[in-house]
């Protein structure tokens, strides 16, 4: 709550996120499309990610929602409000970017103040709220120095104090922490993390890295070749994706393609080769479509042939990748197949290297059926 | 490591010097010759006086002709700045149909002899009736001035990061206050250089203004060609190495200036 104590102490009511939202939102670039129709509603309040492979349209739509860059078409509402033809600095959204983008020539106060400056507060009072704000992020003592005096980690804390000094109820991220080293880019997630909770500021984050959206989002949206692949949790997006591109864009995966063989009372039957596989099906499949089902390492299991797991296949282990607190084994199938398997190190069960029978499997509920 | 001379060395090293004494010399020369006591140009001159500053510095003439030469140049520095500036940031920001053609138009004047801009705008001048005042000179030596601006600031705005101007309008600048408060402050070092050698440009232009200006108004270049051919005698030394020593002196202003713009 300390953010919000600063907000008020300076007289300003409580921040209060602002609602966005994108319908049918393009960008063309002469003859190549980077962002070919976007829509999607965003609550106030909410911590939405932008995940996308680099060229996948994610900093082009947080950069036309900013209003750096003009939509080729398409509208944006920042509460309820278009705002499509609004100038950038009418539009008081904070900003952070990825390379700090800090002012090189001014202080870190005025850095920090430089917005109130814009909204014609005097000097000394502006000194007294960019101090709150940096002694907020840990900075009290850096206000008179440059920005090239400050390590990576703490030139981001003051961009962070930056784009929140004037209180906006929508702060846009681009690639935040891709500067960073990991240990401080842990750190500096979860202090983002708590000033988003603290303020009840709507943020829109763009990463490449899954990690950090699955630790910081309340929604994630996946994008590929300018659409939005999937828009879900981030538990869902990793447990239920929608869509093959989603499946392999986060985390690891398996895809063993087949035909549905018979679909009932929720649990499919998908013919792969020569094994029939029990899936849980989200959606009625009809008999004979192609389907592909998906399963994630670590909820593959590795037995002998003789303990009678679900949807059990022989295979052979091909190798083995030792990580300390798991072993990656690949695995082959019958007909050539190859599977990962994530087995975790707790010391218990037979190794699969020692399993003269050995067969994978997994529970119908830990698959998932894909048909796009 | 013991230092070997090594011949090829010895003779690149004695062929530069040889170059860079050739380079130098007339002005080494002229600067001598500059505290010659006699009444005519000698070298080596047979004493020390500085009796031809004093005839530099107490003829109306020079004077005048040392005004105009500062005034122009400053103004055509200023002048060339602004609009340099504005055709730096289209062309480096901006993509418009006839951008190449802007770019070679604003560079042309580097390559096309100064005689015919001198020609083509004495006569532009005349019919507008504007021939031999300050303005018309500003302009034109504005011609000539803006390519280096152009080339310089052109080169620094591409390295310049947008995100920072960016960054500004988020916080609540317009853009037009975002390149004042942002843009040109850090792109100082370049306003610097060009604006330098914009004025050198001005101040160093003989063939420009021996057309464009009034005799009783000429630029120091000019005054000094009119004495040549009318009297030589020291003063244009005198002169000479005074117009040197104002180069260099801005050359070396301009340049600490830089160094600690970088540093600050």
């Amino acid at each position: 709550m300390v953010f919000r104590a600063a907000a008020a102490r300076s007289g300003q009511s409580d921040v209060q996120g602002a609602s966005l939202s994108l319908h049918g939102l393009c960008k063309d670039y002469g003859s190549a499309n980077a962002v070919r129709g976007i829509d999607l509603t965003l609550s106030p309040g909410r911590f939405l990610t932008l995940l996308g492979p680099s060229g996948s349209g994610k900093t082009t739509t947080l950069m036309m929602i900013a209003g750096f860059i003009d939509p080729s078409a398409g509208e944006i509402r920042i509460n309820g409000r278009d705002v499509t033809e609004l100038p950038a600095h009418k539009r008081d959204i904070g900003m952070v970017f990825q390379n700090y983008a800090l002012f090189p020539h001014l202080t870190v106060q005025d850095n920090v103040g430089f917005a109130l400056t814009m909204r014609g507060m005097p000097k000394r009072q502006m000194h007294e709220k960019a101090q709150d704000f940096l002694e907020l992020v840990g900075l009290g003592g850096f206000a008179k120095r440059y920005p090239h005096q400050l390590s990576g980690g703490q030139q981001q804390r003051v961009a962070l104090a930056r784009a929140l000094v004037f209180s906006p109820s929508l702060v846009l991220m681009d690639e935040p922490l891709g500067a960073l080293d990991r240990r401080l880019r842990l750190q500096m997630q979860e202090e983002i993390k708590r000033i988003h909770e603290d303020l009840g500021i709507t943020v829109v984050y763009v990463t490449h890295d899954q990690e950090e959206a699955l630790t910081m989002s309340d929604d994630i949206a996946v994008m590929e070749d300018g659409v939005i692949a999937s828009f879900a949790s981030p538990r869902d997006t990793y447990e239920a994706p929608g869509n093959r591109f989603t499946a392999k864009f986060i985390g690891e995966s398996n895809f063993l393609l087949g035909h549905c063989d018979s679909c009932d009372a929720g649990i499919a039957t998908v013919t792969v080769g020569k094994s029939a596989l029990r899936v849980v099906a989200a959606e009625p499949l009809a008999r004979g479509q192609e389907a592909t089902v998906f399963v994630r390492p670590e909820r593959l299991r590795l037995a002998d042939a003789g303990s009678g797991i679900d949807n059990a296949q022989p295979c052979e282990l091909i190798s083995e990748i030792y990580l300390g607190e798991s072993c990656i084994y690949t695995v082959r199938l019958r007909d050539g197949t190859q599977l990962k398997v994530r087995r975790p190190n707790r010391g218990i069960g037979v190794p699969p290297e020692q399993i003269a029978d050995l067969v994978v499997g997994f529970e119908p509920e830990n698959g998932r059926i894909l048909t796009s | 490591m013991t230092r070997r001379v090594n011949p090829g060395n010895l003779v690149l090293a004695s062929v530069s010097i040889l170059i860079l004494l050739i380079l130098i010399a007339p002005i080494i020369i002229i600067f001598l010759v500059s505290f010659t006591p006699t009444e005519m140009l000698h070298f080596p001159p047979p004493g020390f006086s500085l009796r031809w500053y004093e005839a530099y510095f107490s003829d109306p003439k020079w004077m005048t002709a040392t005004r105009v030469s500062f005034v122009v140049a400053a103004l055509t520095a200023l002048f060339s700045l602004v609009i340099g500036f504005a055709i730096s940031l289209a062309l480096v920001r901006y993509r418009f149909f006839g951008k190449a053609g802007l770019r070679m138009l604003v560079m042309s004047p580097m390559i096309l002899p100064k005689i015919i801009i001198a020609v083509g705008l004495y006569f532009l001048y005349v019919k507008l009736r504007i021939l031999g005042t300050t303005g018309a000179l500003v302009m034109a030596h504005s011609i000539i001035a803006i390519p280096y601006v152009v080339m310089i600031i052109t080169a620094s705005l591409y390295s310049f990061d947008r995100r920072l101007e960016w960054a500004a309008r988020s916080l609540g600048a317009s853009p037009l206050r975002a390149v004042w408060l942002i843009t040109i402050p850090n792109l100082k070092p370049a306003i610097l250089g060009g604006g330098l050698f914009a004025f050198v440009a001005s101040f160093d232009d003989i063939i420009l203004s021996l057309f464009l200006t009034k005799l009783t108004e000429p630029t120091l270049p000019r005054q000094i060609w009119v004495n040549v051919q009318q009297t030589i005698d020291p003063t244009i030394a005198a002169v000479s190495t005074f117009m040197t020593v104002v180069s260099v002196l801005g050359l070396w202003l301009v340049a600490l200036a830089q160094r600690g713009l970088k540093k600050g």
